[in-house]
């Protein structure tokens, strides 16, 4: 009787075969569709969170308290030697270290006296490891003793010019402050550092430093900078003039970009003009911020323990409320984060399973609306199944089978088409997998109960209907 | 009532399917609805986004004049107007690459007072009035804006105007290129402002925002007032505003060709910061509104098809009545009006289902831009959308129908069953 039903099922298809073959068609067209956007999904949540980790997601900071600035190397070597990570960077930051930078360009000059533009701002050291898209992090407690302590980070976005760390002798600015001068990468500018902890400052300028690159600062204070004209009158400064309100501590977190040598050489002469007149700095003369980057998004908080481990083992204690003398504690950049990119991949995710279970609904209902009009078109023979002694039962695995081989003929449709899409690059075999199954599985379940409908009716009452 | 029952009546079993074809219509139109709402959402969330960073905007200026150091320090020097960036941008330039951009031209100038007792610094804005309300805010105190036939007038905001001793109708000398005063009338007096892409604020003078490094306070007056001042046409500064935010790259590239040979003018755009901050949600609203579309492009083959069995059935009906002496367009018009009233019912019951079973709210992911969660909104847009996908279904499931009653000879339409 099975091999009987399965030979009038077969019969009865080819007999209704354009109408079969249109919902096998449909039915593959939303597997196809269902497929396509499954890849879609995974593709688009591989790119949100590579343009994450591009902007500093895999970041996280190590805040350093009493540790001397030589162990600050010893410990990022060793952080790098025993942690698998992608790179560490310990920076040499204005606002940590009570230093600014001045920055000054010739704008003009004859026999007798020379002007200069140039604009205050924070000062940064790095050394050739630096990305300053996203290695610059900016503890704002530094700035505000009021506010808490948590970093952000600040991409620096080279605009123009070379995208790299400055070697020894050379610098990048933030592009306002290019604009603000006029000038373009391949200028030579003077840096005046200043270190602003006693009064008056101390001061170093170094000379005949070429700008490499400029670029965007995104963050709070972006072309946040203190302009100031200088004029030289015969090989000296005669005058400075400022904004009256300018200040003589770090106030922005734009930065100018230096190697990390000058800054570290300047910080030795500061530590020892400050022994030589008895003084003792407000802050610690050294590096207090290491920038660590795991090597992807989901491994950063198995970095995060592995890190914490080493510096505890090398007699360091976490302390974040108040730092203690060789303590150290791990800080999250504030929204860009690996816990942030990992929340934001789940919105895509989430967003993605509201828009595929539309489709699957969808899927669902049509498949229904056809299985309804099948039974219409059929109510007829239907009635005569009945009437000459089929079962209900029989009845129902009868046209079962048929939407069994509706559905059979879509998966091989929608994979001819799939194995297409595969060739030139686009869809996958685990996502058309997932929504054949998906899919097929939403068209039986909405197609089979409508099967049921005509054999709750007697044989009589349908064939006089459908006469 | 007779076109009720013709339009309505008669139906049979098939009325089932008609049944059936409505409910499927109900539900795509919901399926479009909601998921057009969400697209919907997402795009008002970027379009405002967009109306705060304005990435459509390009700034033209030249170098900053140190002049504008040198000369309020120098003492006992006559009252001087200098120029904020060095006037280099020629705009006959800027208009002859701006293609459909709109230019807005400025001149920036210090006005420099000394006296005896004090010297007074005020910023001085040559605007054209219409176009620089497109980007920059001003909110009027007393009197009157700008307009663009005005001479020899000026808008003052509040800490300029005190500083300057001045009120509506009240007028003050400006010093023109030519070394003659020229008065200015107070017509306006702002008690707040926003001007886009300000110059940077380096001495000290009346200020709206004390705090800033920008410049936040000053006199404007109209280009035209401005030339008379400077004495020539040359602009300090210009915004031009792209027709789409697509169209910055092409502009921005035409501008730097056209001013290649003078290094002293920047071009500065925002376009590339604001594409990179609302990347992630950009990039995740395209992709939601193919599945959007393709959702609303697959609802239409499921409909057409019931509809097309029942338009089949009705097919005799809708010939005899032609065969009765009904003209075509009057025999087909039952037929229309059914469509009609199945398409309505449904964008209409697909529409409420969505707006009150739709999410309130929906999270995009916009790790930058921080846009916060999206509230889907149903506009004229949405309501198109379902209307459009029901209507579509109609179409394709009455079209063989009409095509076969105006084609095919009479008497085999007649003689069909259904089918």
């Amino acid at each position: 009787m099975r091999r009987g039903l399965l030979w009038l099922a077969l019969v009865d298809l080819r007999q209704a075969w354009l109408r079969a073959g249109l919902a096998a068609l449909a039915i593959a067209l939303a597997i196809l569709a269902v497929g396509f956007f499954a890849r879609q999904i995974e593709l688009r949540q591989e790119e949100v969170l590579g343009s994450y980790e591009a902007i500093g997601a895999t970041n996280f900071i190590v805040d350093l308290s009493g540790v001397a600035d030589q162990d600050v190397d010893t410990l990022a070597e060793a952080i790098r030697a025993q942690v698998g990570l992608r790179s560490v960077e310990a920076p040499y930051s204005g606002i940590a270290t009570n230093m600014l930078g001045d920055t000054s360009f010739l704008v003009f000059e004859n026999e007798q006296q020379k002007e200069y533009l140039g604009a205050r701002t924070n000062v940064l050291g790095v050394d050739g490891a630096f990305e300053p898209a996203r290695d610059y992090y900016v503890n704002f407690h530094d700035l505000n003793p009021n506010a808490p302590r948590r970093v952000l980070g600040i991409p620096l976005h080279i605009t123009a010019g070379v995208e790299r760390a400055p070697d020894p002798g050379e610098m990048l600015i933030a592009s306002a402050v290019a604009e603000y001068v006029g000038v373009r990468p391949g200028s030579e500018a003077a840096v005046e550092l200043v270190y602003a902890g006693i009064q008056p400052p101390i001061v170093r300028r170094l000379e005949n430093l070429r700008l490499i690159g400029v670029f965007d600062v995104a963050g709070p204070d972006e072309g946040r900078f203190e302009p100031f004209w200088r004029l030289a009158a015969e090989g000296h400064d005669v005058l400075t003039v400022r904004r009256p309100d300018a200040s003589v501590a770090p106030a922005t977190t734009v930065p100018v970009v230096l190697n990390a040598e000058a800054l570290r050489d300047f910080l030795v002469s500061v530590q020892r003009e400050l022994d030589a007149r008895g003084l003792t700095p407000p802050r610690p003369l050294q590096r207090d911020q290491l920038v660590l980057r795991a090597n992807s998004i989901v491994e950063v908080a198995a970095t995060e323990s592995a890190v914490r481990s080493l510096l505890q083992q090398r007699g360091l204690t976490q302390e974040c409320d108040v730092p203690r003398a060789k303590s150290f504690c791990l800080r999250l950049p504030e929204r860009n984060n690996f816990q942030a990119a990992i929340q934001e991949q789940a919105k895509l995710a989430a967003g993605g399973a509201f828009f595929g279970t539309l489709l699957l609904v969808l899927v669902a209902v049509g498949a229904a609306g056809l299985q309804v009009q099948t039974v219409l078109t059929r109510w007829h023979d239907y009635g005569v199944l009945q009437a000459v002694g089929f079962s209900p039962s029989q009845i129902i695995r009868y046209f079962g089978l048929q939407i069994i081989f509706v559905l059979l003929g879509s998966l091989v449709l929608a994979a001819v088409a799939s194995a297409v899409l595969w060739a030139i690059g686009a869809g996958s075999p685990a996502s058309f997998g997932w929504a054949a199954g998906v899919s097929v599985l939403a068209a039986a379940v909405a197609a089979l109960p409508v099967v049921t409908w005509p054999v709750t009716r007697s044989p009589a009452e349908m064939l006089r209907e459908a006469a | 009532m007779i076109w009720a029952k013709l339009v309505f009546g008669g139906f049979g079993r098939r009325g089932v399917e008609a049944v059936i074809a409505g409910l499927v219509l109900i539900i795509a139109a919901a399926i479009v609805a909601g998921s057009g709402m969400v697209v919907e959402g997402a795009a008002s969330a970027l379009a405002r986004a967009e109306r705060t960073d304005r990435p459509d905007v390009v700034q033209v200026k030249a170098r900053f004049n140190r002049a504008l150091f040198e000369t309020p320090r120098s003492g006992n020097l006559p009252p001087a107007t200098l120029p904020v960036y060095e006037p280099l941008i020629d705009p006959e330039k800027v208009a002859a690459v701006a293609g459909g951009a709109t230019v807005l031209a400025r001149q920036s100038f210090l006005r420099n007072v000394v006296s005896p007792e004090a010297f007074l610094n005020v910023y001085i804005f040559g605007i054209d009035p219409n176009l620089e309300r497109r980007v920059s805010n001003f909110s009027l105190a007393r009197g009157r804006f700008l307009r663009g036939g005005d001479d020899a007038v000026a808008v003052v905001d509040q800490a300029s105007a005190r500083a300057l001793g001045v009120d509506v109708g009240n007028v003050f000398p400006v010093r023109r290129a030519d070394g003659q005063d020229l008065n200015l009338r107070v017509v306006g007096i702002l008690d707040a402002l926003r001007l886009r892409d300000p110059p940077p604020r380096t001495v000290e003078a009346p200020s709206l925002g004390p705090d800033t490094n920008f410049v936040s306070g000053g006199v404007f007056v109209t280009l035209r007032t401005s030339r008379t001042i400077f004495g020539r046409e040359t602009l300090t500064d210009a915004l031009l505003i792209a027709k789409t935010g697509a169209d910055v790259p092409f502009l921005v590239t035409r501008l730097r060709e056209e001013f290649r040979l003078e290094p002293g003018v920047f071009i500065v755009e925002q376009y590339s910061r604001f594409r990179r901050k609302v990347h992630d949600f950009a990039l995740t609203l395209v992709l939601f509104t193919v599945i959007s579309a393709a959702t609303a492009l697959l609802a239409d083959p499921f409909v057409a098809t019931l509809l097309h069995d029942v338009y089949a059935e009705r097919r005799r009906q809708y010939a005899t009545l032609i065969a009765l002496g009904f003209s075509p367009a009057r025999g087909i018009a039952a037929g229309v009006a059914f469509g009609l009233a199945v398409a309505l019912s449904g964008v209409i019951v697909g529409a409420i289902i969505a707006i009150f079973l739709g999410p309130k709210h929906f999270a995009m992911p916009s790790l930058m831009a921080d846009l916060g969660a999206i509230e889907p909104i149903f506009d004229i847009r949405v309501a198109a959308g379902a209307a459009g996908v029901s209507a579509a279904a109609v179409i394709l499931g009455i079209g063989p129908t009409i095509w076969r009653l105006l084609r095919r000879p009479m008497a085999i339409t007649l003689a069909e069953t259904g089918r």
